[in-house]
């Protein structure tokens, strides 16, 4: 979702006669931008994790908390992932 | 995905200019759209957040043949509220390990 409204967009234009303040608000979007980006991938890797550490079942059903070993499957699912991605970033950039 | 970005050398966002000063309207202007996009950002972060979680809740809770009366109701409407629960837990959890990682282990 890197565009923006129709909205912000007229605001946008604007400002159109004003070279600098146009640099302003692509910085502004830009950061905004990568600040979303960010909390896209924890969104991804929770819905990962989840589904991979925690469990429902008859006996936790009613229990809003997590487990301490819930606890630790999310923080090493994490940390698991990011190795496989340097992983193969690496792989890819040694087989060019 | 290779991350970057949040803690990169050219990441810091650029200090604000010092010449070019703006009159008030073209200020209150840039200001506005900050905020708009701010908004916009935040309700495609909730949004996905609902998309996420409803999957996620309706998978651990629910069984096939999904008719109303092949499980109690009452039953999955507390499931799905400790599951909810639990997802927001989690979203924090991930949410810590990976700035951890980040700070620890700058991209590159």
């Amino acid at each position: 979702m890197s565009t923006v409204s129709q909205e912000i967009q007229a605001k946008i234009n604007s400002l159109s006669t004003n070279p600098e303040a146009i640099a302003q608000v692509n910085n502004i979007i830009q950061v905004e931008d990568q600040k979303f980006q960010i909390q896209q991938e924890i969104h991804n890797f929770t819905k990962l994790c989840f589904n991979n550490c925690v469990n429902i079942n008859s006996s936790n059903i009613l229990n809003p908390d997590l487990s301490v070993n819930e606890n630790q499957c999310l923080t090493d699912c994490v940390g698991r992932y990011l190795d496989v991605n340097l992983q193969i970033v690496k792989t890819l950039q040694n087989s060019k | 995905m290779a991350f970057g970005g949040l803690f990169g050398t050219s990441a810091s966002s650029s200090p604000v200019p010092q010449q070019p000063k703006f009159d008030s309207e073209t200020v209150a202007t840039i200001l506005e759209i900050q905020t708009k996009v701010q908004e916009e950002f935040a309700i495609g972060t909730a949004k996905t957040l609902v998309d996420h979680a409803t999957e996620q809740c309706f998978t651990k809770c629910l069984k096939a043949p999904y008719s109303v009366n092949s499980s109690g109701l009452a039953q999955d409407n507390n499931c799905v509220e400790s599951c909810l629960a639990k997802y927001l837990r989690s979203w924090n959890e991930i949410s810590k390990a990976y700035v951890g990682r980040l700070q620890q282990q700058p991209p590159n």
